[in-house]
């Protein structure tokens, strides 16, 4: 009797628990009251004031929003950040778990002023200012600038006329092609005549490798590190509601050099090392060339906001983490790589150019060589690194970057260890040990039993 | 010295010199050592693979097998320990003398600690012959990462005696303390799988149980001496010193609080078996 009554006692609390984690997750799919039923999108958006962010990560511009269901925005400390108040229609959309907004359908910006409090208290006022991203090496790649006030003006002038050039060079192109045309069609007709010449097909001209968005009018924020409160006013200086946001500014919390490791055998998979407690494990047979990065420290939960706002869940479980990210490439001519053996220079090397050149015929690979122009006409190296050939001595080894005036920059260390490619049945074969100690450990006390007993 | 800390000496004493004389615990040594082997020959096809190969403290993860193994053993031979003494009747003979539950679960929890220390020294010879044999890491790396892990093994076997003092038969505590590990690594591992899939390519129907399963792992996050285990192996990983402190203090708290209901579930169910 009393054991049924125990087993009916774990049963209820067994259902009470699986009741609790139902209602829980509940909850927690339902989310917010834009959540739609999935696949249909426009069912439960609703029409809102966000704010629309572009927000510098450490080299680029990420850009993302925040609806009124996510109440806190996180950016860098000290960098400008673009804000703008805008209205467009809002949904969560829970394949990708993370509001959208449906910017084609609606975006109309909001006259006003952003408010940043700290406490209680105005610490400043902004007013939309005009703004153009500027991507120096193009959008694919390399870092993105925000250009303000009088910059714009020269900044936009010589985009139009790069542009404007390049549109000429286009025209000239079609014209050049037309005639080119025109000669191949008589060359083609008669190529054996005597002193008719094969025409040169004209190059097509590059477009300008930087690009300018159009100019526009935000709040541009650069804040010092701190918490704040972000509000937006409209015009009658009235605060709008949904408007208040918490507001996170951080810094980075290091400083150091990165590196990206291209072994030799799998030149398309390098690997970062960020951090001087990494090893670098490598066989002593290996080549690997090194590429130098500024890299900075940050919380790794505020740094995922940065680029996924909208996901209520981004950064989850990171709130503690740190996370290094590569910023900008290190003009790397100034510098030597030295490698030190128990305090002794081993070797210096300094960046130079490569080539990754396939090996010719049926053999598979290719070869990594250094880049020689003259060799190579018309080609661009594939990279610059500094080459470093392991030390055929296995043994722990240090690698420092050398300035130019011989010292070791602060950060760069990093320890790499030429590894003994040992097999398998070798590192299985000391198992014997703890058997050995066992059998004697427990045999001796056996043998003591036995004679205690004689 | 406090009669109570020189019986807890003495429970501990005994408990260590009766496990030291049998032959299983060499034999679960042995199984660390194979499969830190294992983990060692994986990080050299790696490098053999891949170029290189790049972590802070590359003797972790095959220490950390080996400890693994020995704290889970540790756990049931706790939890048995316990169970058989009770079931067998010694328990409540041994509490008509001055030894009292405080001082029982504390001198059992010695002896787990003092097991899991001997272990740690074979543990500790056959990480430094594999560095010797690969160069993978060095004796302060493997000093480090051994004192770490031995301090994180606390949470296991904190769990097997907590639970060997909520049951009363040996059978019913060995099938509770597997039957959980068994739940707990499940939960966890199906997670980390789940999360990790895209949610674009997954069935609908699957999103509520996946749901479910995020919240679980959330609680066992808690309540698991894995999930302790795991944040500093994770902490050591990246060789971060405040988390690692940070997972010990957790693991060392979360000790203490499954001993202090060990105590008091024996304080309230009695030693009779």
């Amino acid at each position: 009797m009393k054991r049924d009554k125990s087993i009916i006692q774990r049963l209820l609390l067994g259902l009470l628990i699986m009741a609790s984690l139902s209602f829980a997750t509940l909850i927690e799919a339902s989310g917010s009251s834009t959540t739609p039923a999935p696949g249909n999108r426009s069912f439960r958006s609703q029409r809102e004031m966000v704010y629309a962010l572009v927000l510098f990560d450490g080299g680029k511009y990420q850009e993302t929003f925040s609806p009124s269901e996510i109440d806190t925005l996180y950016m860098m400390a000290g960098v400008n950040n673009v804000v703008s108040a805008r209205k467009t229609d809002v949904y969560y959309w829970p394949l990708t778990k993370e509001y959208k907004a449906d910017w084609m359908e609606s975006n109309f910006p909001q006259n006003g002023t952003l408010e940043i409090m700290k406490g209680n208290k105005l610490f400043k006022l902004f007013r939309p200012a005009e703004y153009v991203l500027y991507y120096p090496q193009g959008t694919s790649e390399g870092a993105t600038e925000v250009k303000t006030g009088s910059a714009i003006t020269a900044i936009v002038q010589k985009y139009k006329s790069d542009m404007a050039q390049y549109y000429q060079k286009v025209l000239d192109y079609y014209k050049e092609y037309e005639r080119y045309n025109q000669l191949m069609a008589r060359y083609a007709n008669e190529p054996q005549k005597p002193g008719n010449i094969r025409p040169v097909e004209p190059k097509s001209p590059n477009p300008p490798s930087w690009y300018l968005t159009q100019p526009d009018q935000a709040f541009l924020l650069n804040l010092p590190q701190g918490q704040y409160i972000l509000r937006f006013k409209d015009q009658k200086g009235r605060v709008v509601p949904r408007s208040e946001r918490k507001l996170i500014c951080f810094g980075p919390s290091a400083r150091g050099i990165g590196y990206e490791i291209i072994p030799r055998d799998k030149w398309t998979y390098p690997m970062n090392s960020n951090d001087q407690s990494e090893k670098i494990l490598v066989l002593k047979t290996q080549a690997i060339y090194l590429k130098l990065f500024v890299e900075l420290q940050f919380n790794e939960h505020h740094y995922t906001k940065i680029a996924q706002l909208a996901s209520p869940s981004s950064g989850k479980g990171l709130e503690n983490r740190l996370r290094w990210v590569h910023v900008s490439p290190m003009p790397a001519t100034r510098y030597q790589v030295a490698i030190f053996k128990n305090g002794k220079l081993i070797g210096k090397v300094r960046e130079k150019p490569y080539f990754v050149k396939q090996r010719p015929g049926y053999a598979l690979g290719y070869d990594i060589v250094e880049f020689i122009p003259k060799d190579h006409p018309g080609i661009a190296p594939n990279f610059t690194a500094f080459k470093i050939d392991m030390p055929k001595d296995s043994g722990s080894y240090f690698l420092y970057l050398l300035d130019a005036n011989g010292k070791a920059v602060p950060g760069s260390e990093r320890n790499v260890r030429i590894v003994k490619k040992t097999g398998l049945p070798l590192l299985l074969s000391i198992f014997f040990l703890p058997l050995v100690a066992g059998a004697g450990i427990v045999g001796t006390r056996l043998m003591k039993i036995r004679n205690s007993q004689c | 010295m406090n009669i109570r800390i020189k019986q807890i000496f003495l429970i501990g004493r005994k408990g260590f010199h009766t496990a030291f004389y049998s032959f299983g615990l060499y034999f679960v040594i042995v199984i660390g050592y194979i499969l830190a082997g294992l983990a060692v020959n994986t990080y050299i096809q790696t490098i053999t693979e891949e170029g290189l190969l790049i972590n802070s403290k590359p003797v972790s993860l095959p220490l950390y097998l080996a400890v693994m193994v020995g704290a889970i053993y540790l756990a049931i031979a706790a939890s048995v320990s316990i169970s058989r003494e009770r079931e067998s009747g010694t328990l409540e003979v041994l509490f008509y003398g001055p030894v009292d539950v405080v001082s029982y679960v504390s001198g059992k929890f010695l002896e787990q600690l003092w097991l899991s220390g001997f272990m740690l020294l074979f543990y500790i010879l056959a990480m430094l012959i594999f560095c010797f044999l690969t160069n993978i890491g060095s004796l302060l790396d493997v000093l480090i990462s051994a004192v770490f892990f031995w301090g994180l093994t606390f949470s296991i076997i904190s769990f097997g005696i907590l639970i060997s003092s909520i049951t009363k038969k040996i059978r019913v505590s060995i099938l509770w303390l597997v039957g959980l590990f068994i739940l707990f690594l499940a939960i966890s591992w199906g997670d980390s799988l789940t999360s990790g899939l895209d949610p674009q390519v997954i069935p609908e129907i699957f999103l509520y149980p996946m749901s479910m399963l995020s919240i679980l792992a959330k609680i066992t996050n808690w309540i698991s001496p894995f999930a302790y285990m795991d944040r500093g192996m994770q902490a050591l990983s990246v060789w971060n010193v405040v988390s690692c402190i940070t997972s010990l203090l957790y693991s060392w708290f979360y000790s203490l609080v499954l001993l202090g209901l060990a105590i008091f579930s024996l304080q309230r169910k009695g030693v009779r078996g």
